[in-house]
């Protein structure tokens, strides 16, 4: 099946004279959206205890992937070109950057470039994304953050857990993966 | 010695070369042509011709010098071959030991040296019209070849075995030469040729390089269309849901 390209027509609604801001998610009027200036989110991830940051990732990436669902007409049949298609249309929308996904093994990885947000705020934010567009719960660990690029694995809670533990005791993350997937030392 | 009788002596000195400077020297520098400045240099006893030469054509030694009378200046006229001017440097007054003075030598030997200067041969006629004759060539023509000096003075006085035709130069050769390329603005200013020392002519020199055009051998080899031969198709991954590969990374 051919992934259909994300269409963003229309996918923000600005309405001057009643001062409104409007994400469309494909029915009905969407979702009223706010435009927050950066400087203002990192300010809150960083004087905010972690369950604040965690909740306030949690709901910014839950708007996108609801959003992202409602592009697709078949959420569990989507192929993955479909998926990361139109979840990365809605990232974009969004201002968080550009997703894309990589297979380590079994294991999925999320890649995220040039995003404006904190590693702490965009895992939540990944996870909640996914968990609300393909409907499944899951777990999201940041592995490695740079100046430009983000890699997060998504995947169960208890394999998240554990790559958090290695990357804590000083495991590389590619190492990690490994041991995720029953190699390595 | 005290100095009166310094000056007695002075006197006695001065009076008897006037009355040297007037006996039969007067009548030779009587007729000399041009005014010599003081020189009160006295040069070494001169007895060939050479040696008078090479005192008036060259300065004064400073060991000459040394030699000059510190009290009385001579004036001195010498009359040269040549009817060029006499040199005559002016030199300070320097004290010198009394054993270096040589004024008598120097007149008696001026009228020696003027004499056999004098006759030495002058250069015939036929010579000078001969070097006359090579410098009046005209520089855009075809110059004669002169012979080598010493092949001409033979000639002349030994005569020629056999008249030799004219040897001259190849002509110049004719026709445009192409103009050199027009430098202007900065360009100009960079080749500037009091500073860099280019010259228009190295300019059109340059012009007539001709670059060499490289000669290149290349295959001749025909499309075809049989060449691939493609075998069966490729293999298609397997076609996986994003759910189904979720699933896989949430068992992990």
């Amino acid at each position: 099946m051919a992934a259909s390209s994300f269409d963003p027509t229309h996918a923000v609604r600005f309405d001057l004279p009643q001062g409104r801001v409007h994400a469309q998610s494909g029915r009905g009027d969407g979702e009223r959206v706010l435009l927050v200036p950066t400087s203002a989110i990192d300010d809150l991830a960083l004087s905010a205890p972690p369950e604040a940051v965690q909740a306030l990732g949690k709901a910014l990436g839950m708007a996108i992937g609801r959003r992202a669902a409602a592009r697709m007409s078949d959420v569990k049949g989507a192929s993955m070109e479909t998926f990361v298609t139109q979840l990365a249309g809605e990232m974009a929308i969004s201002g968080v950057g550009a997703l894309s996904v990589e297979m380590w093994g079994r294991a999925l990885v999320v890649v995220v470039e040039g995003s404006p947000l904190t590693g702490t705020l965009l895992a939540p934010l990944v996870g909640a994304a996914i968990e609300a567009a393909s409907g499944r719960g899951v777990a999201c660990a940041l592995l490695t953050r740079d100046e430009h690029v983000a890699r997060l694995l998504v995947g169960g809670e208890r394999g998240v857990d554990r790559v958090r533990e290695w990357l804590a005791s000083g495991v590389a993350w590619g190492e990690a993966l490994s041991r995720l997937q029953g190699g390595g030392s | 010695m005290s100095k009166a009788q310094t000056i007695s002596r002075l006197e006695a000195l001065l009076n008897r070369v006037r009355t040297r400077a007037g006996e039969p020297r007067a009548a030779q520098t009587a007729a000399a042509h041009e005014p010599v400045a003081p020189a009160p240099v006295a040069p070494p006893p001169v007895e060939e011709v050479e040696d008078l030469e090479t005192t008036q054509a060259r300065p004064v030694p400073r060991q000459a010098e040394g030699r000059t009378n510190p009290d009385i200046v001579v004036e001195v006229e010498v009359q040269t071959s040549t009817q060029d001017t006499v040199l005559a440097v002016p030199v300070e007054e320097i004290q010198v030991p009394e054993a270096t003075e040589s004024r008598e030598r120097l007149v008696a030997a001026e009228p020696v040296a003027v004499e056999s200067v004098a006759a030495e041969p002058e250069p015939s006629p036929e010579i000078i019209a001969s070097v006359e004759e090579i410098e009046e060539a005209p520089a855009s023509s075809r110059r004669p070849v002169a012979p080598q000096p010493e092949e001409r003075l033979a000639e002349m006085a030994f005569g020629t075995e056999e008249p030799q035709p004219a040897r001259h130069t190849p002509p110049p050769e004719s026709g445009r030469l192409p103009a050199a390329p027009s430098v202007s603005g900065e360009s100009a200013a960079e080749f500037d040729g009091d500073v860099t020392g280019v010259r228009e002519a190295s300019k059109a020199a340059a012009s007539q390089i001709v670059p060499e055009v490289a000669v290149a051998y290349g295959a001749d080899i025909g499309p075809s269309d049989t060449v691939a031969d493609v075998v069966g198709q490729a293999r298609q991954p397997a076609s996986m849901t994003f759910v189904a590969m979720l699933d896989a990374s949430i068992a992990l």
